[in-house]
């Protein structure tokens, strides 16, 4: 800190220390200490307006997020295929909409979500052709002359199946949506069947944002796997995030192997 | 026989010399409190000095990315750059028995010593240059060191910094690892018709190059003139500005 | 700062206690950026002659090399006993500042140019020294992931869990006495509390789901920690012995890693709630949300710095480099501490908020380093092996 001329120069150093550029001389770190009452008034009446309007906007959202639902089930013919879904979501979109118009924000926030849920499985429920009657994979015995040790062996091969995700993200993607139509069919014809759903990670990023990002991949598969008809019950969950690795490499094939869920008999 | 008229007289006398002295006392006590005002002000009137640097010739570091830092990577398996206080000399051993002469400063080591002189440094050049994609300012200098202009000046200094920054290069020959040491800070004092009527450099660089340069520039550049308001101040107690690539 | 030779007062050749002493001293004063060590080879004094006592000493010698600062240290060590006379002189006035003698084991030499590092630092900067405090960090071992405790600058390394499971994201206790993990050792991923010498876990939270990065708080009787108990993870908090659970974060989105700020009334967090992973600050009691990173795209880990002006957070940068970085949570303002420099993750503060332990594979591995809080003087500490989530201790009670 120098003392000649005339200019002050607003620091950071000046500031904390305390020191005061007179008034006169023009520097404007006199006039922000001649601004901050006001300022702190003006956040004041922010934060008050904002208290009322953050409810609100956040019902908002949810309302949106339900209608893309909606538009995106009704896209994939879901309107035709899984009925009771689609219809029960589309009820509970109008309830939501009706709440929200009456000022009722936070059931109208609870609702919105529930027609999201009921949207997104009516959308899951309908993959393309859901008209025409599922076929068997070839390896996959005759249906109804299934015996407990053909069933197990298929089921053992299917949950063999790895899921793999995009960077950072926790969507079923295309490629692994049969696989899993598959593993959810043998569930339902094996209810004493339980399996756990393990989410992995690449080694990118922090553990424990990892393993938190890992849940939510395991969550994903469970989602998929009970809208396709498996009790939620019979389906666990477990992250080991970047914690159990298949590749220890560092390349973005590495990464992708392990960026997984390993479906695993309990 | 002192008359009535002359104890009166001496009375009036001493009334008058005593009005006199308060009101010279009045006077100087008042003055002094100007003066100390005026003074205190002066002395209240902490500045630093505006900083003049160049920003690096690139394109324009988007500001929703994360910030990098300026100085340059350190060079891959680079010796010692500490100031080493003794020749590097093995076969002697590292007590000195006798204590060499007071006025002798001790020895620097080669890189200190190529430092001041001026001289590259092979390590941090190739450092530098492997530095790819350089960031800063469309209308930057390719010799810029700064990724982005940081000017927290304003009214008159904002102007003087600007009529300097444009008329402001390095010289070609100082290597780049030379460039980020460069520093000097100058004090101008400036004519109502913006004239630098002299400068005195509060901190030079050894580098004479550098200091060549800023001594041209400083000699021939012509300065907006300053408001009348600022005028006297401007003549009077000049203007800091530290120059830096 | 000058440290000549810590010498034997035998008159013996100098022991590997003298040597240790002399080199820790060297290391910690070096640590402490403020005290810049000379280069021994520049002193003039004969470190064999003289006494430790202030008559003894020449002082021109240490003026005439630019110290302001000399420590002697003098050594009487046996098979089984060691005695270490330490001593700190300004050069300018020629005075003797402090004296201490430290009395115990050969293996103590350690312990003991430490605990004068501390009190030299504390008389020059006011600020308690950090040099008895500990880290903990988790190593990769071939069946999981360990906890491993070493002193601050990598010595004394040991494990404390040895089950073979995975052990994760350890936090110390506020007292310095127990280590808050995450482990796998009971399948689901349940909040544990360990001692710091090792021993039997204790359970502290075992709800369905993760329970990851329990956090005392300041005031040490409740953690802020993430579960996922509710389909998504939530910050909540939790009294130590696993009572009062309260749910903080209500998002759709990932909210994970709390980090107290030092008076307790505010947590720093992560939030994916507008899609990429940021820093966010809360109050204590969830309300008053706001984000406090507005550059990069993927900000995590937040370190609430014990002196509270700053957060130190990992970002991965526009060249999928991670590397640290501070906020300043009031002015948003964020500076970069490493580059070009490997990966740079998981900062941790001193608890004198002067220096920050990281993981960085500049080296290859993931190895353990310190650095100052400006992103100065990075030094690797500890042993090979892959080692990630290192955790500052904060200042340990000594006897």
């Amino acid at each position: 800190m120098r003392k000649f001329g005339i200019f002050t120069i607003r620091t950071e150093t000046q500031d904390a220390l305390g020191r005061r550029p007179i008034a006169g001389s023009f520097s404007f770190a006199a006039r922000s200490f001649a601004a901050r009452p006001r300022a702190a008034l003006l956040l004041a009446v922010m934060v008050c307006t904002s208290l009322t309007g953050c409810s609100k906007n956040t019902a908002d959202l949810e309302l949106d997020a339900a209608r893309k639902a909606m538009d995106k089930a009704s896209a994939q013919k879901a309107s035709d295929c899984a009925t009771a879904t689609y219809k029960a979501a589309e009820t509970a979109l109008n309830e939501a909409q009706k709440l929200a118009a009456d000022g009722k924000i936070d059931e109208a926030k609870a609702k919105a979500m529930e027609a999201e849920t009921l949207a997104d499985q009516a959308a899951l429920a309908s993959p393309p052709g859901c008209d025409e009657p599922k076929v068997a994979t070839p390896d996959e015995p005759a249906q109804p002359e299934t015996t407990d040790a053909s069933m197990n062996l298929s089921i053992e091969s299917a949950l063999k199946n790895v899921i793999y995700f995009d960077y950072n993200d926790a969507s079923i993607r295309e490629d692994s949506k049969a696989v899993l139509e598959d593993v959810a069919a043998l569930l339902q014809k094996a209810p004493a069947t339980r399996i756990e759903v393990e989410g992995h990670c690449d080694v990118r990023g922090s553990t424990e944002y990892n393993l938190h990002l890992g849940e939510r991949r395991a969550t994903s598969v469970k989602k998929y796997l009970t809208a396709h008809g498996v009790e939620p019950s019979h389906v666990a969950v477990i992250s080991y995030g970047e914690e159990r690795p298949v590749d220890l490499g560092m390349s973005e094939e590495a990464h992708q192997k392990n960026r997984r869920a390993e479906l695993k008999r309990q | 026989m002192e008359t009535a008229r002359q104890r009166q007289s001496r009375a009036n006398r001493g009334f008058i010399w005593a009005v006199a002295l308060s009101i010279l006392v009045h006077a100087g006590g008042i003055g002094g409190a100007v003066y100390a005002q005026k003074y205190a002000d002066r002395g209240a009137k902490v500045v630093t000095s505006i900083p003049v640097q160049l920003v690096r010739l690139g394109k324009k570091r988007d500001p929703k990315l994360l910030p990098r830092r300026i100085a340059p990577p350190p060079a891959p398996k680079a010796p010692d750059k500490t100031i080493d206080l003794t020749p590097d000399d093995p076969k002697k051993p590292p007590k000195k028995p006798e204590p060499r002469p007071p006025e002798r400063a001790p020895t620097l080591s080669s890189a200190a010593e190529r430092l001041l002189a001026g001289q590259a440094d092979p390590d941090l050049d190739q450092a530098m240059q492997n530095l790819d994609d350089p960031e800063g300012d469309p209308n930057g200098d390719p010799m810029g060191n700064a990724t982005e202009a940081i000017n927290p000046a304003s009214g008159y200094a904002l102007e003087v910094s600007r009529v300097l920054k444009a008329n402001y290069a390095v010289p070609d020959l100082i290597p780049p690892s030379q460039r980020r040491f460069l520093e000097a800070e100058v004090v101008l004092f400036v004519e109502r018709d913006g004239t630098i009527s002299r400068f005195e450099f509060i901190r030079r660089h050894p580098n004479a190059l550098f200091m060549g340069a800023l001594e041209a520039l400083l000699g021939r550049i012509r300065l907006p003139p300053p408001p009348p308001n600022l005028a006297a101040d401007m003549r009077d107690t000049g203007i800091g500005v530290v120059f830096k690539p | 700062m000058a440290v000549p030779d810590a010498r034997d007062m035998g008159g013996g050749p100098p022991s590997a206690a003298a040597g240790e002493i002399t080199s820790v001293l060297r290391w910690d004063f070096d640590v402490a950026a403020a005290l810049k060590v000379l280069n021994p080879k520049g002193y003039l004094a004969d470190p064999t002659k003289g006494g430790l006592a202030a008559a003894s000493i020449k002082w021109s010698d240490w003026v005439s090399v630019g110290a302001e600062g000399l420590v002697q240290a003098g050594v009487t060590a046996t098979s089984n006993s060691l005695r270490a006379d330490m001593r700190f002189y300004d050069v300018g006035t020629g005075r003797q500042v402090i004296q201490k003698t430290y009395e115990g084991r050969p293996e103590d030499a350690r312990a003991f140019a430490h605990a004068f590092a501390d009190e030299v630092v504390y008389q020059l900067t006011g600020t308690k020294g950090i040099f008895r405090t500990q880290i903990c960090a988790v190593k990769r071992t071939r069946t999981g992931r360990e906890l491993w405790v070493m002193d601050m600058d990598g010595s004394n390394a040991r494990a404390i869990t040895n089950n073979g499971s995975i052990n994760i994201l350890p936090s110390w206790s506020r007292n310095g006495r127990e280590i808050y993990f995450t482990s796998y050792i009971r399948h689901n991923p349940n909040l544990y509390a360990i001692p710091v010498g090792g021993g039997k876990p204790r359970l502290v939270l075992g709800e369905t789901g993760l329970n990851t990065g329990g956090q005392e708080a300041p005031s040490g009787d409740r953690l802020a920690l993430t579960l996922s108990r509710d389909g998504n993870s939530e910050i909540y908090t939790v009294a130590t012995n696993g009572s009062h659970l309260k749910r903080l974060t209500k998002e759709w989105a990932i909210d994970s890693s709390p980090s107290w700020s030092p008076d307790g009334r505010q947590i720093a967090f992560v939030s994916a709630r507008f899609g990429d992973p940021h820093i966010f600050v809360m109050n204590a009691d969830g309300s008053n949300v706001r984000r406090v990173t507005d550059r990069g795209t993927y900000n995590q880990t937040p370190d609430w710095s014990p002196k509270g002006d700053l957060i130190a957070f990992t970002a991965r940068d526009e060249r999928n480099v991670f590397d640290i970085f501070t906020v300043n949570p009031t002015t948003k303002e964020i500076r970069r501490l490493t580059q070009d420099q490997g990966n740079n993750e998981e900062p941790s503060f001193s608890p004198d908020g002067n220096h920050i332990v990281f993981t960085s594979t500049r080296n290859g591995d993931s190895h353990i380093f310190i650095m100052a809080v400006d992103g100065s003087n990075p030094k690797r500490i500890g042993r090979s092996g892959a080692f990630s989530t290192p955790a500052w201790s904060p200042y340990i009670l000594t006897p």
